[in-house]
């Protein structure tokens, strides 16, 4: 398998004013083969949108890569300037955002916000560029809807949204989409819409794909691979039936405690997660293990020392001193 | 249609009161165009009273002011004192140069306004940000009439420019080349001290206008899908941080006849600045009132033209 995306020790940091940087994610080293989907899950706040952002250099006001490297098709994306990146994102790596009603420009009409991302990457006129646009939202599940394109993004339901947004993302035929929490603000019905539509995407366009989410039922029907964040830290990765099987994290078998189904038979009665406490607060991360203080299996060194990484298997990885 | 009748309906109310008020007003202040005769010995306190009695100026003020509005709706607007003409000939010549100005000045300063608040706040934080910001601080702080008697000292020590009036004295004997020449000259310095009055203000709202929408979720990802960064600012940004902008176009446009009355009156532009300020120090009561009552009309017609291209502009209001 040819490596599309090498990650290697990524370190992201905000600063605000004068403090010390503060690390949201640090030491992540990942790789992604072309047509393979990356599931990656962890609770909010735990540098998986971070991550995501610096691969392209979108890290918001104040957020910056320390060091690390993203390598694209053999490139140092971090390297690269502003100018060469703007070539790469939506040509090459597209993105997908948390929330398409907010992801949309709301004045501008949608078939025109597809023909845009297509009239900066290719020589091509509005007109052909609005034709194009058309052809990929009937592509997308809106055959049938004439029209479509000359909607505003208020006139539609959220999961029109969202598919319009990924309509953006895979106009350029990129070879990897990054989808942060693509279904999160979805109905659970149209969240299935979206993923099989995702799916059905990636198969067809051989499409590498990156999906970020905090409910890891998401991945279940699409993940080649998953990785799991904690505290800025990638804690497993592993292929997807064996992390899901049989976790090796504390942490991941607490996420995986609250369920596997998409569309639970009956909502479950008590919290979401079924780990106790709260994500830590990146600015001051207990000595040890950033997870100790809630780890059911923790043991005295877990406060004192942070473990490392172990290899176990083939591709699995875990960075938990139970398995050191 | 019912909104348009409801505007209709709102703007004359609008228009009812503000003549209500300034008669009212004019009535309440001491004394009234003749009084200052009475200061003159070689005029009898009888011709005082005749006169006072032949403009009607005796009466109370429910009648004199119902009797106006009678002859206003028939489109006379009443008699200046002092001109000794009828008002309405009187206003429309100094309005239209008025207009002239005022126009000019507002499309200068949009289109300043907009390339640069764009550029500020592309480059939010940065010397050039800075500089702008302290550039616009300074026009702000200083009074318009100080900016104006700059210009015009500007004027005197360069030769470049005529200071004052809207014609030279020998326009008259110029060919029509020279003559739109010689006014053009005499209109960019007084047109740069209103641009300069409201370039700041433009500046600061566009750049905040922009700043909103630069932080916003949309600018991101169309950044994250590689839209080149001067189409990302003017096609993406600007329509989406124009409603804020529009309405203050809408205020602008009110302010057209009102808004240049002291630049007007320092630079000696004949428009409807000196002339009210003429009118209300002789109570030339009339011409005060229809002066005001057209940029009352003017303000509602602005708030008018910014709903209609908010109406126009953002597809979230025609949903409404």
């Amino acid at each position: 398998m040819d490596r599309l995306l090498e990650v290697r020790d990524l370190r992201v940091c905000y600063r605000k004013g004068t403090e010390p940087p503060t690390h949201v994610v640090d030491n992540a080293s990942f790789d992604l083969a072309a047509g393979e989907t990356l599931g990656i899950i962890g609770e909010s706040g735990c540098g998986k949108t971070s991550l995501a952002l610096a691969l392209l250099g979108l890290l918001p006001r104040g957020g910056f890569v320390q060091c690390g490297e993203v390598r694209f098709k053999g490139t140092n994306l971090i390297e690269l300037h502003e100018a060469d990146l703007q070539r790469v994102r939506g040509a090459e790596i597209s993105f997908v955002h948390q929330d398409a009603g907010l992801a949309l420009n709301p004045v501008l009409r949608v078939g025109d916000q597809i023909a845009e991302v297509l009239i900066a990457h290719r020589r091509i006129s509005f007109r052909q560029a609005s034709g194009e646009a058309r052809k990929i939202l009937a592509q997308i599940g809106f055959a049938g809807h004439e029209q479509i394109d000359r909607a505003f993004p208020h006139q539609l339901s959220g999961g029109q949204k969202q598919r319009v947004a990924i309509a953006q993302a895979i106009a350029c035929g990129p070879a990897l989409v990054i989808a942060d929490e693509p279904v999160t603000a979805l109905d659970a019905l149209v969240q299935v819409e979206i993923i099989t539509l995702l799916k059905t995407l990636q198969q067809h366009f051989h499409l590498a794909l990156i999906l970020i989410t905090h409910t890891p039922a998401v991945l279940v029907p699409i993940a080649h691979r998953i990785m799991v964040m904690y505290a800025g830290r990638i804690v497993e990765q592993g292929l997807a039936p064996e992390v899901l099987q049989a976790p090796l994290h504390p942490y991941t078998q607490g996420l995986l405690d609250s369920g596997l189904d998409l569309l639970p038979q009956e909502s479950p009665a008590g919290p979401l997660s079924s780990i106790p406490g709260e994500p830590p607060n990146l600015a001051a991360l207990p000595a040890g293990c950033a997870f100790a203080p809630r780890c059911s299996d923790r043991m005295e060194v877990c406060q004192t020392r942070e473990p490392v990484e172990s290899h176990s298997g083939k591709s699995r990885i875990v960075r938990c001193i139970k398995y050191e | 249609m019912s909104y348009l009748a409801r505007r209709l309906g709102h703007a004359i109310l609008v228009l009812l009161g503000v003549s209500i008020l300034t008669f009212a007003l004019l009535k309440l202040a001491p004394g009234d165009y003749f009084a200052g005769m009475r200061l003159n010995p070689q005029i009898s306190p009888q011709t005082v009273t005749a006169l006072r009695h032949a403009y009607g100026l005796n009466r109370s003020l429910p009648v004199t002011y119902l009797r106006w509005l009678r002859s206003a709706l028939r489109g006379d607007l009443g008699y200046s004192f002092a001109y000794n003409t009828p008002v309405w000939p009187l206003l429309r010549s100094r309005a239209s140069n008025t207009l002239i100005l005022s126009l000019l000045a507002m499309a200068g300063a949009w289109l300043v306004a907009i390339p640069l608040g764009v550029w500020a706040a592309a480059h939010r934080g940065a010397s050039l940000d800075r500089a702008t910001s302290a550039g616009t601080t300074l026009l702000l702080a200083l009074p318009d009439v100080l900016i104006a008697l700059g210009l015009l000292a500007f004027a005197l020590r360069t030769g470049w420019f005529p200071t004052g009036g809207m014609a030279s004295v020998a326009a008259q004997a110029m060919g029509p080349a020279a003559r739109v020449r010689d006014f053009v000259l005499h209109l960019i310095l007084p047109a740069a001290a209103l641009a300069a009055g409201v370039l700041p203000i433009l500046v600061r709202h566009v750049r905040s206008a922009m700043l909103d929408v630069l932080d916003s979720p949309y600018l991101l990802a169309a950044r994250g899908h590689g839209i080149p960064r001067a189409r990302l600012l003017f096609r993406h940004a600007l329509p989406a941080a124009a409603n804020p902008l529009i309405s203050l176009f809408g205020v602008s446009l009110g302010t057209l006849l009102s808004g240049s009355l002291l630049i007007e009156v320092v630079m000696s532009w004949p428009g409807l600045g000196p002339l009210l300020l003429e009118a209300i120090l002789e109570r030339d009561a009339y011409v005060v009132v229809a002066a005001v009552l057209l940029s009352a009309v003017f303000l509602v017609a602005g708030n008018f033209v910014a709903d209609v291209l908010l109406y126009a502009a953002d597809p979230r209001i025609r949903a409404e």
